[in-house]
């Protein structure tokens, strides 16, 4: 949470230094932006926390910032400040994947509990994608040789099925499983069928996930 | 059924009664009395009770009227030649009577007679029954040989006639005997009028037979005046009633031995009489009764767009004045935090602090309940043709149009269904479209000032569009066009656009605009859903 912020874009000054200041007091980083645009010339995916937009602002409108931050598959959790009795629009925010909405003039305390859960949904999702990564560097040091027995073993064959399938003797069976426990750094078998099942549920969603791809 | 008549029986045994014995008491102060030398008067009233009886409490009925002119027949006239023959006249004009009251119902002149059509209709009814009722009453006695056939033309005019006077005056004011207290209640507003138009009656009555006998028909005409007049400031009602007193009046008149004009020249100038107060009343009516109609349309269309103008001005002023309570709550619950961390502030401070916060959340919802209740919305959900709707608006505008010198081309496909909405406020915005696009094309030179309105249906949507070869939105104001108080008029509040895109947005369509490609200036394009959201 340490390095997690809250972007804040309000086309409001006062808006703006208000709820910065009531953000900091209540223990969380903010950094405020006059408009939509000056919000996407500055992040980049590195950047951690949440967004706290309003919806009718000059230029841009909150509406269009998260079309654009989708499009560029930005995972940023995102929560909309609207005014209030505009359900229309806050359901249209909420459509669009906004996690929450929040009617102005807004509670302190139910802006911050918000506020706390999307920071939280950003580090959960932060977290499984750099696990994810990590599984798939370790698996990308793997040979083919090594990558099919691993495939054979969470498929659930015994070393002499396996070395029948892949038409090599039990012994070498033995070999490629201890270089590739080695290389993927697991101490038991269960270890490593857990990442192999781990590897091929998040396979097919890879290219859109992996941190790499979200960059601009 | 034995049960419906005899409900049926209870309900008019009273009138019934009423009816009989106010025909015989006309008969007898029409025929006992020998008021004209000729001893008939030139008018029935009683024929007039009759058909009003029959109209006001069924055409079924018309067997007690042949009861009541047979019990007349036989208590008062001075020389019944055959009692079979009576009773047989009776019959008839019974009959023929009852056919024109189902026919006068069937027609819908039961009521009040509400535009000249009507009223002439009734009257060519009355008189083709009146016809039928004196040939054959007349016929029954030239047959037997009780009336010589030389006299009976003479005998049958006259006696149409006298019936067709008396169901011209007294049927109609009969008929709306419910809007007597109405009436009576006016004339108390009006009395000083009243009493001026009893006078020039009064006068012209005077006039008329206190002149040398040869004269008196020359300045009969003179009664047209009054009648005119009342007929203009009561409608045909009163002027039935000023014909009422004329016919008093002659009575009284022959009574003190004042000669009277001859027996039939009387009887047509009397019809003349009432035909002008009929026909020139409901004419008059009817043009009072078309300007209260659009008198009440213009009203609700001026409420309406009242309202909606309140309700864009709270709207703009709920959303500005919210930005700066935002952020003053969020300074004061800032302040509450910065307070408690000095353990020795003052205890009251926290405690202030609090009870801002209250009032500044209260203000807020001062804000948000104006808003809702303009919000909320008085729209009305019901079924607009939406042809009759933009007919009526382009109509409203010919005057402007011709001034402006402009041309406005409608184009409604006929697909176009009603739609389901509240046609006041779909009126609103046709009419701020129409207004705007004349405004534009006013600055265009004037040979080429033309406003083209397109309605059509696309699939479960309704495509409006208004184009003009004005100059076109200007870039400037492109951006916020539909936000309140942005407008390009010296004069204008920047209002229409911003309450119509709300009005249709409500209404679950959309506003849009863009260039013209045919016309060069600005397209106002309008969706809405043929069935409203829901």
């Amino acid at each position: 949470m340490s390095d997690s912020t809250v972007f804040l874009v309000d086309d409001d000054a006062s808006i703006r230094d208000a709820l910065s200041l009531l953000i900091s007091l209540k223990g969380l980083r903010s950094s405020v932006f006059a408009s939509a645009e000056d919000f996407l010339a500055v992040y980049n995916p590195s950047c951690r926390g949440c967004l706290l937009t309003d919806l009718k602002m000059q230029g841009m409108s909150g509406l269009d910032l998260q079309q654009v931050l989708q499009e560029r598959g930005v995972q940023l959790p995102v929560v909309v400040l609207t005014a209030h009795g505009d359900v229309n629009t806050a359901r249209a925010a909420l459509k669009n994947g906004a996690v929450d909405f929040l009617e102005k003039p807004v509670n302190d305390e139910v802006l911050i509990d918000v506020l706390m859960n999307a920071i939280r949904i950003d580090e959960d999702r932060h977290r499984t994608q750099t696990q994810q990564a990590q599984t798939t560097a370790r698996l990308a040091r793997l040979t083919t040789r090594e990558r099919e027995v691993l495939d054979a073993l969470a498929d659930g064959l015994s070393h002499k099925e396996i070395a029948e399938k892949l038409s090599i003797s039990a012994r070498t069976v033995e070999v490629y499983k201890a270089r590739m426990m080695d290389k993927l750094q697991c101490g038991t078998l269960a270890d490593v069928v857990r990442l192999a099942i781990e590897a091929r549920a998040t396979a097919p969603e890879r290219p859109q996930t992996g941190p790499n791809v979200a960059s601009q | 059924m034995a049960a419906e008549v005899r409900r049926h029986g209870q309900a008019v045994i009273l009138p019934g009664v009423a009816y009989v014995i106010l025909y015989v008491a006309l008969t007898w102060l029409s025929y006992a009395q020998p008021v004209l030398k000729t001893e008939i008067t030139p008018w029935n009233p009683q024929t007039g009770l009759t058909v009003a009886f029959l109209l006001l409490f069924g055409p079924r009925l018309w067997p007690i009227t042949v009861v009541a002119a047979f019990l007349s027949e036989l208590l008062i006239s001075a020389n019944v030649v055959s009692l079979p023959l009576s009773a047989a006249a009776c019959l008839w004009s019974g009959i023929v009577y009852g056919l024109l009251a189902a026919v006068l119902r069937r027609l819908d002149l039961a009521g009040p007679l509400l535009s000249a059509v009507a009223a002439g209709r009734m009257a060519v009814a009355a008189a083709i029954a009146a016809s039928i009722v004196a040939v054959g009453g007349v016929g029954f006695f030239v047959v037997t040989g009780h009336v010589a056939s030389a006299e009976a033309l003479r005998g049958i005019a006259r006696y149409a006639l006298a019936d067709l006077n008396g169901i011209l005056i007294v049927t109609p004011l009969l008929v709306l005997s419910k809007h007597w207290r109405e009436g009576i209640g006016m004339l108390r507003n009006h009395w000083r009028e009243a009493v001026m138009q009893g006078a020039l009656v009064l006068a012209t009555l005077l006039m008329v037979f206190f002149l040398p006998a040869a004269d008196q028909l020359r300045f009969f005409y003179l009664l047209f005046v009054p009648i005119i007049w009342i007929a203009l400031s009561w409608r045909s009602s009163g002027a039935l009633f000023a014909v009422l007193a004329i016919q008093v009046g002659l009575i009284v008149a022959a009574r003190l031995g004042v000669h009277t004009p001859r027996f039939l020249d009387l009887q047509v100038l009397l019809l003349t009489l009432i035909l002008t107060a009929l026909l020139l009343g409901a004419v008059v009516g009817e043009r009072a009764a078309i300007l209260h109609r659009l008198r009440e349309r213009d009203a609700e269309l001026a409420r309406a767009t009242r309202f909606a103008v309140a309700g864009e001005l709270t709207s703009a002023l709920a959303h500005e004045l919210n930005q700066p309570i935002t952020a003053l709550v969020s300074y004061l619950r800032a302040s509450d935090i910065l307070a408690s961390r000095h353990a020795n502030a003052d205890p009251q401070l926290r405690a202030t602090l609090e009870k801002s916060v209250k009032e500044v959340m209260r203000a807020s919802d001062v804000l948000r309940k104006l808003r809702d209740f303009y919000r909320g919305g008085a729209a009305k959900r019901e079924e607009v043709d939406f042809v009759a709707l933009s007919t009526r608006v382009t109509a409203s505008f010919q005057e402007n149009l011709r001034q402006t010198s402009a041309v406005l081309v409608s184009t409604i496909d006929s697909s176009v269904p009603p739609v389901v909405g509240d046609a006041t406020q779909l009126e609103i915005v046709l009419h701020n479209l129409i207004a705007n696009a004349i405004d534009a094309v006013s600055r265009a030179p004037s040979s080429q000032r033309r406003i083209e309105l397109h309605a059509t249906r696309s699939e479960d949507e309704l495509i409006l569009s208004v184009e003009d070869s004005g100059p076109g939105v200007a870039a400037e104001v492109s951006r916020e066009i539909f936000e309140p108080f942005v407008t390009t008029r010296s004069g204008g509040m920047g209002m229409g656009l911003a309450i119509s895109r709300t009005l249709v947005q409500a209404r679950g369509g959309d506003l849009s605009f863009g260039r013209s490609s045919t016309l060069g200036g600005a397209c106002f394009k309008l969706r809405l859903p043929i069935e409203a959201p829901g």
